[in-house]
């Protein structure tokens, strides 16, 4: 029996003023041309919320690219739907986020790159730092739920410790620690993003350090790495099991990496309902359930809590997506992990750094 | 996203940000004709001191 999902991850457009190098969106992007109008999306969340879903993220790119974002909200929590915005904060001044608030906003959720200022600008190719902090002091004159997410790395977790009191004084009601995940343009630039083993174990002691000082206050959200974790993560609560994500241009995807999956062809709200799509399509159904699994997934205890793991990180490192996650340490495959986080660690030494910063769609 | 079971939804129900502990503890005693307002009150806290840990409630 097919649960309903939960969560809609609604990626409005591609366009960002951003070029983060650990950004997750495709290599390919959708073009501003391509995107979903203001009627599709309006029906997208009515439909959303008929098949079950309570909580809708509204990201990109840059969802405040999209001059009908008031709209879109307004018409979200007129549907019941719990709204969080996954934004950069650029383009967000206090008249427009106090209108997307009164449209019925609910919660907000802002990115941070790093506690300094060259470093953080260096990070996302774009001079955003100064603004960000502004808007943080902004954000709490306001009744709306306040996020910091902060991105960590090779390049920035030397000073964790600072970051942490860096984004506590901002005052949010949660902070995520969020390692960069190996997908899209964060993929690209693994060599200079992967963390070392000494970075790790710090993080994770300032970290649970930070979670007693703010108990109560604020919540910390943080986890191990995928490439340093012991077993896999349950990606997106399973393959078309909680979560379901559209891009801009309409396709319905089990997650924003599925495209890397050779064979899997996604289909659109243009064509379809939601809950076609959710139930029926072939792409939500490829990896649901437990017979497509290999050993040791099959009869592995563990099957029913991280379902595998993530099938984009078994392509990406293996070739093949019905594969067990080589992430975990029960993989036949793990030691494709163990050499790429040696190998990308061994060069942190002595390469300068050299990435590739997102561009911006046209 | 948590999940809420038997009285759980009951007692986030009567969080409107003007109801003080007290009287959540005496409309649940209502609700729960038979249970014990001590062990209500005690259970309750808990449940709410949880919520506020995680920053889903405020008091």
């Amino acid at each position: 029996m097919t649960p309903n999902p939960l969560a809609l991850i609604a990626e409005l457009t591609h366009r960002c003023p951003l070029h983060c190098v650990y950004c997750s969106n495709p290599l390919q992007m959708i073009a501003a041309k391509s995107e979903l109008s203001t009627e599709d999306w309006i029906r997208v969340f009515n439909e959303a919320a008929k098949l079950g879903v309570l909580h809708l993220h509204l990201t990109g790119g840059e969802p405040l690219a999209r001059a009908d974002l008031h709209e879109l909200v307004k018409a979200a929590h007129q549907a019941n739907l719990y709204i969080n915005l996954i934004t950069s904060g650029v383009g967000l001044t206090e008249p427009r986020l106090s209108t997307l608030i009164d449209a019925g906003l609910d919660h907000i959720q802002l990115s941070f790159q790093d506690s300094r200022t060259d470093s953080a600008n260096w990070i996302s190719g774009t001079k955003a730092h100064a603004l960000k902090t502004e808007l943080s002091k902004i954000v709490r004159r306001f009744r709306v739920a306040f996020t910091v997410n902060l991105v960590v790395h090779r390049q920035n977790l030397d000073h964790i410790a600072e970051m942490m009191e860096f984004v506590e004084q901002l005052n949010p009601d949660r902070i995520e620690i969020a390692h960069a995940q190996y997908y899209g343009w964060a993929l690209e630039n693994r060599a200079a993003l992967m963390p070392t083993p000494q970075q790790i174990d710090e993080c994770m002691r300032v970290v649970a350090d930070s979670q007693e000082r703010m108990a109560g206050r604020i919540k910390i959200d943080c986890v191990v790495p995928d490439y340093y974790a012991r077993y896999p993560k349950a990606c997106m609560g399973g393959w078309g099991r909680r979560l379901l994500l559209i891009n801009p241009a309409g396709e319905v995807m089990p997650c924003h990496a599925a495209n890397v999956i050779p064979g899997l062809t996604f289909d659109s709200v243009r064509e379809h309902t939601l809950d076609w799509i959710w139930r029926e399509s072939e792409s939500f159904n490829r990896f649901r359930g437990e017979a497509w699994m290999p050993e040791p997934c099959r009869s592995c205890d563990r099957r029913a809590e991280d379902f595998g793991g993530c099938r984009c990180q078994a392509l990406l490192v293996t070739g093949n997506a019905a594969a067990t996650d080589p992430v975990c340490t029960l993989s036949p495959d793990h030691f494709l992990i163990e050499n790429l986080r040696s190998a990308e660690v061994a060069t942190a030494e002595t390469s300068a750094v050299s990435w590739t910063y997102r561009p911006n769609p046209l | 996203m948590i999940r809420l079971e038997g009285p759980g939804r009951a007692i986030l129900e009567l969080c409107d940000g003007q109801k003080t502990f007290a009287d959540i503890v005496h409309q649940l005693a209502n609700q729960f004709a038979g249970a014990d307002a001590t062990v209500i009150s005690k259970e309750a806290g808990t449940f709410l001191d949880d919520l506020r840990i995680k920053r889903i409630v405020d008091y």
